[in-house]
Formats: C-alpha cells, structure tokens, sequence
C-alpha cells in the first residue's frame, strides 16, 4: 500500500510537469531565462559564424577548381627508374627533415593536453552555471 | 518481502548503472589521451628507412589500382627502398591490365602477383603476397595496405621510423575518410574515424596495448611477421585485429602513429556499412571467444591482459546488452518504483551528457581539418532524440518552460498520459534507437522509402547503428552464419587532384 502511494506521488511530480527538483518555475526563473537566452544567442552566433567560414572555404576551393584536398602529383617514370636499389637499412637521403618533423610531431601531441584541458575547462564552467542557475 | 524487493530494486539499479560503464569507460579513454604527449614512443624512433615491401590486395580494383599504385611509388620515401605487390585475387575487371600497365610504367617497383583461384577472402589473398615477399630477401618490412588507400606522401617515413626500436613489431597510421564529395554518411564516418582511431588509438599507446592496426595500413617489420608465422591468420572475419594480437603475444608492441596519414573511402550508405562493419563486429566476436584466457589476466598478459583495455574492449563488445538492460531496468522501475527510476534516468542521462561533450569536443579539437566538415554529424552523433533528452536532463526548463509554454500557446497542452507516454519513451529510447537504426538499414532500398532512411539515422544517430550492427554480430555468430567476405565497394572517390 505503502509502495502505491509512493509510486503515485512520483507519477505525480512528473505529470505536474518535472519533479520538484528540477522544477523551472520560482524565482530562478527568469535568471535561468538569461542564461538559456545567452547560450542560445552564442549557439546561434557561432552557428551563423560557421555556415559562413564553410561557404567561404566552398567557394576557395570552387574557384581552385577542385573540391577536396590536393596531392602531388606522382614523379616522371624516367625520375623513378633512375631510383637505385639500396641493399642495407637507407639512411634518410630524401627531402624530408627527419629532425623537423619529429619536432612537429612531439608538439602536436603535447599539445593534445592542452585542448583537453580546454574542453574539460568548458564542461566544468556548463556544470557550475547548471548547479547555479537550476535548481 | 521488504527486503526482497530492496533487493530487486538493487539489482535493477545495477541493471541501470551498466549503462553507465561505457560511458565511464569512454570517459577514462579520452582523459588519458592528454597523456599522449608524454607517453608515446617517439623515443625509441630515429631515422630508418627499411626497404619495404607494401602488398596491396586487390580484386575488381580496376577503378582505383593505378592511382593507388602511382601515389605508393611517390611516396617521400629513399629511392629503390619501396616495392608495391599486387595481389590480384583472380579479378575479372581491368585489374591485372591496369597493374600489367604500371610494371612497364616503374621498372623494377612494380610486382604482379597473380591468384587464379580467387574469393576466398583478404587474408588468403594476402597470404599469397606474403608468400613471395618472404621468399625473397629483399623486405626488411612489409606494408600491409587496401587497394583504395591513399597515402600522405611522408606517411609511410613516419610510420617506418618506429621500426628502429625492435620491440616495436606493428606499426599503425591515422585512416582518414577521404570520399570527396562526402555524403552524409561518409561525414559520419570520417567524425567516427576521429573518435575511434586518432583518439582512441593514441589512449591504447598510452596503455602499451593495441586493439587492431588498420586494415588499411600496417607496417610490420620482417622479423615480427615472420614470427608469427608469416601468415595472416584466415579463420576469421578480422585478420587485422588477429595479427594485431599475435603481434603483440609474441612480446613485440604495436604502436599507432597518429601523424601518418591515410586517406580512404568508406561506405556511402547503410548498406554497405552495416555489411563493412558486420564483418568486422563479427570479426571481434571471434577475437573475444579465441583469446578468452587472455582477458583481465595481466600474468598471461602483460599488455592485452590489462584491466584498462580489457574494459575499454568490452564496453564496446558488450555495448548494445549495456543499452538493452539499462533501457529494460528503466522500464521495470518506472512501473514498480518511480521516484527511483527517475534519479536513475537522470543519473544516466547527465553522465552521457558530460562524455557526449567531452568526446565531441576533443575529437573535433584533435583533428580540426576533419572537423570542418563533419562538425554537424559529429554534433547529432547520438542522434537528434538522444541529444533532446541530454538537452533535458541538463536544462529541463528548456522542455518544462518552453516547449510546454509553446505548445499551451497554440492550444495543445500536454496531457497526463502524453507526459508518461513521453516518459516512457526516453526510458525505452535506449534500446530502441538501435531498432530505429534498423529500420533506417531495412527502407534503405525500398523506393522513396529509402529517402527517410539518412534523417532516420541523423534522428535516431549514428552511434546506436554501430550498436545495432554490433547486435546483428552476435546473432550471426550464434546462427554460425557462413563466413563471408563481403568486399566494400570502391569508386574511387578518393583519388583527387
């Protein structure tokens, strides 16, 4: 019996509308209304602030007069059978900075802590402003 | 009878939590890339360049072998060190004139193998290759490649200079999704391409342990792969994750190197990616059942046995059942206990929405060249429905205020059984997306049907696809449906210039 009435005030809560604690009216409300207001101007701004680097980006490669990204093309056949056969491990004897990239490498990587703490910094700023603005 | 049914309602809390431990365990995933800085291995690499013999796969490639073959044989890689096998599995299309083409084109970088008796599958066609490669002496490494895969030029440079470390057995690129123009769908790959290689392979350098190596493009040094046997293993659907795990069994590391780069084109609608992703769901079934002794036993172990990959393994194995029975508990509870059904739901819910935000945003932030353009998809990769609830759970006045306020405004308030209706709807929606997700794959071909079959996924997401493809794996499995190689098919959208 004890179990019916529980249930039955739960259900309730919720046809009410949300239970109590998430309820959104109160004197929250209309701070909870900027915030919502805020982030969905920054949404939209961000979102028109996109469609617009996208459309830019489109029409530089349109005018290129290719739509995706580019690759060297392959070296004359004549270039490529002059190409001897090493017979031990080669050592680095082409274009390309062993050294340099490596560097390019390392920073990348270590960089990757930083756009995490990026995006775990947003995340905790969203759950503060949650636990302060909603109740 | 009290304490019985405390206990009833303990197990289906625990039923809810396991839904909550992908989400966990996603969680830990990405929080240990930012330690990629520090844990990589790019100590142990220099500057070798070991000749390399890169076998290539092909069967009906005619669309897509020649450009494969002149972009292998220009890579910024030392002169004569690179020799390109084509292993024509008895292909009925231009294959072998195109191959034949580019043999008189290179002299001398160019080898035709040809297999008479063909489909039997890619790992016997490889095997082939492999066969010629180690019969000769002229591999000190062997790149193992798909025949629609295009390689940044320096790509194999960064991937062979690991291989001065001779612990070091395997060595892995970053596939990117390189359709151009994408549709839909292969925007939603190359999102999940981020997620799931240049994320999720950089946490498994950080734990010294590698699911699979890309099928596409693996580089193993001569010493490793002769070690284990020199075969690819053809008992299963995934030969790559089987020579991943070998590789490592046998005390070398396979190690994924992020900054090489591998363009390649993937499915361009739900049929050819549930077939794709079938084979390879199908594939980690068999891996799981083979090296059952190995998992969470870092005795018999020291890197595939550990606690941290084991999880992260099974989170995505057992995936669909974590959703079925969080969807069933919920469900259970809303009948028998409300209240508790609903902390639970909210539980759940707002622990999606933080991994959902963290996933989303640091996945577009590792890569923002693949971001610019499936940012959207990588946004909706839950799916409209899901993100609506996550929307809820973290701001419900959004729904309570808002959507309820517009919709008594034009007359239509929400009643009683609406509201459950809806709530009982949020709880199923768990498990019933991945229904959702198959009854986009079902319309796909079934006329103007089909048209609704992109805004079914993009409403009910991409995430709960890969699950319910995931669940068709096991059903297969159980059935001991026949083992068939079913070839991606290839346009080469890829090859731009």
């Amino acid at each position: 019996m004890g179990q019916d009435r529980e249930v039955r005030q739960g259900r309730g809560r919720v046809s009410g509308g949300a239970p109590a604690h998430t309820d959104g009216g109160g004197p929250h409300g209309s701070r909870r209304g900027g915030v919502l207001a805020l982030l969905a101007a920054i949404g939209a701004v961000a979102f028109v602030l996109a469609a617009r680097a996208m459309r830019a980006r489109d029409a530089r490669m349109v005018a290129a007069g290719h739509t995706g990204r580019t690759i060297a093309a392959p070296p004359e056949p004549a270039a490529l059978a002059a190409r001897e056969t090493p017979t031990v491990i080669a050592a680095a004897n082409t274009d390309w900075d062993f050294d340099a990239e490596l560097r390019k490498d390392r920073r990348f990587e270590r960089s990757l802590l930083y756009r995490e703490l990026a995006v775990v910094a947003i995340i905790v700023a969203l759950v503060v402003l949650r636990i302060a603005f909603v109740r | 009878m009290g304490i019985l049914l405390d206990g009833v309602y303990g197990l289906l809390t625990a039923f809810v939590l396991v839904g909550v431990v992908p989400l966990l365990a996603a969680l830990y995933q990405f929080l240990i890339i930012g330690l990629h800085g520090v844990r990589n291995h790019y100590d142990g690499v220099a500057d070798v360049a070991p000749r390399c013999a890169i076998v290539v796969p092909a069967w009906n490639e005619g669309a897509v072998i020649g450009a494969t073959i002149d972009r292998l044989v220009s890579l910024d890689y030392p002169p004569g060190a690179v020799r390109v096998y084509v292993v024509d599995d008895a292909s009925t299309d231009e294959t072998p004139d195109v191959v034949k083409a580019k043999m008189a084109e290179y002299p001398g970088m160019v080898v035709h193998v040809r297999r008479e008796q063909g489909g039997q599958g890619k790992a016997h066609t490889l095997n082939a290759g492999l066969e010629q490669i180690l019969a000769e002496d002229y591999a000190e490494a062997i790149l193992i490649i798909d025949a629609d895969v295009i390689f940044e030029r320096d790509a194999l440079r960064k991937m062979a200079r690991h291989l001065a470390d001779p612990d070091v057995g395997a060595v892995t690129a970053y596939i990117k999704e390189g359709s151009t123009p994408p549709n839909w769908m292969n925007r939603f790959i190359g999102f999940e391409y981020i997620t799931a290689q240049a994320a999720a392979r950089r946490s498994q350098n950080v734990m010294g342990a590698m699911a699979c190596l890309a099928g596409g493009a693996q580089l193993h040094s001569r010493v490793s792969l002769e070690s284990i046997g020199g075969r690819i293993d053809t008992s299963s659907l995934a030969e790559d994750t089987f020579t991943t795990f070998m590789t490592q069994r046998n005390g070398r590391r396979a190690v994924f190197e992020g900054n090489a780069i591998v363009w390649a084109e993937e499915p361009a609608d739900i049929t050819g990616l549930w077939k794709q992703r079938l084979r390879w769901a199908r594939g980690n079934v068999q891996v799981t059942k083979r090296y059952r002794w190995v998992w969470f036993r870092r005795d018999r172990d020291r890197r595939l046995g550990g606690f941290g990959f084991g999880v992260l393994w099974f989170t995505i194995f057992l995936m669909p059942i974590f959703m079925i029975c969080a969807s069933t508990a919920l469900v259970i509870l809303y009948f028998s206990n409300f209240p508790l059904s609903w902390t639970l739901f909210h539980v759940l819910w707002i622990t999606n929405a933080i991994v959902y935000l963290l996933v989303t945003l640091f996945s577009l932030s590792i890569d923002p060249q693949t971001a610019r353009r499936t940012w959207f998809e990588g946004f909706l990769f839950p799916g409209v429905v899901s993100l609506a609830i996550i929307i809820y759970t973290c701001f419900p006045a959004v729904f309570t205020v808002y959507v309820r306020g517009g919709m008594e405004a034009i007359g239509l308030s929400p009643s009683h059984s609406f509201v459950h209706v809806t709530i009982l709807f949020v709880y199923v929606w768990l498990a019933a997306s991945m229904l959702f997700a198959w009854l986009a794959k079902v319309l796909e071909h079934r006329g103007y049907l089909g048209l609704l079959s992109p805004a079914l996924i993009y409403f009910g997401g991409y995430g709960p696809l890969l699950c319910a493809i995931t669940f068709a794996a096991y059903v297969a499995e159980a059935r001991h449906a026949e083992m068939k190689w079913d070839k991606t098919e290839k346009s080469g959208k890829v090859a731009v210039a």
